[in-house]
């Protein structure tokens, strides 16, 4: 369960997507929560297969695409997953070091450093169960929002209208949609499926976890997707009327203040800095799982670092490369998101649909390949993976990026 | 600025502590940098540059208050006037 719910700290509750649900709330109120709860449905199918896939195959899914069409082809998604995490990485540790700043007033470049160095003694020294068991239950902090819309009276009524009916309101469409956008592009974030299979592997999942696995899914990014929309909700309750707009990540602690008075600012920092290290662990770890799977390297995160030299290195380059991004040029890790999030939706078909492929393949999958039903689902989340491919630039150049 | 506003408010109130003040001053205080870069990098049609100009300076105006608050730290009995002077200025520029 707590692979699920880890997988779900990066795509819902990252430093982007705390930052944008917060923007959701405060902007256009209930108007915007059909975006995450699309998104929700679209992840639980993919994370479902790509774990059921792992499962049967005893593989993951980069080991699939190359097998299955050739290191060439794998190349494509692995470049520019390459650069997308890159930049998620250096946003993530640059959140993690935000969360310290607002505690402490010390500069969070300053930070930097020491959240990376705490994060590559974590995923050298530490072993897969702790970093999942571990991120997972210091995660559920997260779940003070959920405690805090209950608290300041979120109007239930309301806020299921919002969902059937959403309303831009007196916003603008260009920005409603862009934001409608990156929601859906932090969560079908190919990462997630990568690291999920991966971490499947890890765990030695064999075809006696088909069941579990769809349970897991479901808890997981349902666990993720509560979290994510009772941001919306405490922005939307707390913040827009008193016209006050998220823009900046510690905006989105007000609502907590104002739910908990003091103890909000700590809750705050807490969930910012759990969910952001969380993040960066599982961005670390996919990045390395993805380049050793697709060169048929030896990887794992629980062999010793002298067996998976490489694996163990690719992780401890980028945490510097991302560190040194965030840590010296001093960027917004707000904005940081923004471009990768953009670089994500370009690539995104060119991820998803050689899993229609791979999903129906009775080599990996025996006799669970994807039934007429899930195939739909799939060509569905394909559709909306080329729309989002096609809009991101066009709304990030019109929005001047938020 | 709102949130700026509301941040000395609720300091103010002792609901937000001294460390979370100064760190959330200085990200309003960038954000409202960038926001006078911008509006002062749109050219105003000929009839609307006196109230271009306004708004440039309330920006401005806001921007040094929270800036200079941000760095020299702020008792919790002055946050409210504070406070109270940025919502004027925000009241300034809702102004036609």
């Amino acid at each position: 369960m707590t692979l699920g719910i880890l997988t779900a700290i990066g795509g819902y509750v990252d430093v982007g997507a705390i930052a944008t649900a917060g923007e959701a709330g405060s902007k256009y109120g209930f108007g915007l929560i059909w975006a995450m709860l699309l998104g929700t449905v679209c992840i639980i199918f993919l994370i479902e297969m790509v774990g059921r896939m792992s499962a049967m195959s005893d593989k993951a899914y980069m080991d699939i695409l190359r097998e299955k069409f050739g290191i060439k082809f794998a190349l494509l998604p692995l470049a520019s997953e390459l650069i997308a995490n890159f930049l998620l990485l250096a946003a993530e540790i640059g959140g993690a070091a935000f969360a310290l700043y607002l505690l402490t007033g010390i500069p969070f470049q300053i930070w930097t450093a020491a959240v990376a160095l705490a994060l590559w003694l974590l995923l050298w020294r530490g072993s897969f169960s702790l970093i999942e068991d571990g991120t997972s239950i210091l995660g559920l902090v997260t779940l003070c929002f959920l405690v805090a819309a209950f608290t300041l009276g979120t109007p239930w009524g309301a806020a299921a209208k919002g969902v059937v009916l959403p309303s831009i309101g007196s916003g603008s469409p260009v920005d409603y949609f862009y934001i409608a956008a990156g929601i859906l592009g932090a969560i079908i974030s190919p990462y997630l499926l990568f690291f999920y299979s991966s971490g499947s592997q890890e765990e030695g999942w064999t075809r006696r976890m088909v069941r579990s696995n769809r349970v897991i899914a479901v808890v997981g990014m349902g666990f993720g997707s509560v979290s994510a929309i009772s941001i919306i909700l405490v922005s939307a309750v707390a913040l827009k009327p008193l016209g006050i707009q998220v823009g900046q990540l510690q905006t989105v602690g007000l609502g907590l203040v104002k739910a908990f008075g003091i103890w909000g600012v700590y809750l705050f920092a807490a969930t910012l800095f759990i969910c952001c290290f969380g993040a960066a662990a599982e961005i670390a770890l996919a990045l390395s799982f993805e380049v050793t799977q697709i060169m048929g390297w030896k990887y794992g995160e629980d062999r010793k670092p002298r067996e998976a030299a490489v694996f163990n290195l690719i992780f401890l380059v980028y945490i510097v490369g991302s560190t040194l991004l965030i840590g010296l040029t001093g960027m917004d890790p707000l904005q940081l998101t923004i471009f990768s999030v953009v670089f994500t939706a370009l690539v995104l078909p060119a991820v998803v649909v050689p899993f229609l492929a791979a999903m129906n393949d009775p080599t990996y999958l025996e006799d669970q390949t994807n039934g007429l039903f899930s195939n739909v689902a799939v060509l569905l989340i394909v559709l909306l993976t080329f729309v989002l491919s096609a809009v991101s630039i066009p709304l990030t150049i019109l929005t001047g990026g938020g | 600025m709102l949130g700026s506003a509301y941040t000395l408010e609720r300091f103010g109130d002792g609901e937000i502590s001294a460390p979370f003040l100064r760190a959330s001053l200085e990200q309003y205080a960038i954000a409202m940098k960038s926001s006078a870069q911008s509006i002062s990098s749109l050219k105003p049609p000929p009839g609307a540059r006196k109230e271009h100009r306004r708004e440039v300076e309330a920006v401005s105006r806001a921007r040094s208050l929270v800036l200079k608050a941000g760095h020299r730290g702020i008792d919790p009995q002055r946050a409210p006037e504070l406070a109270r002077k940025l919502r004027r200025i925000t009241g300034e520029l809702k102004e036609p």
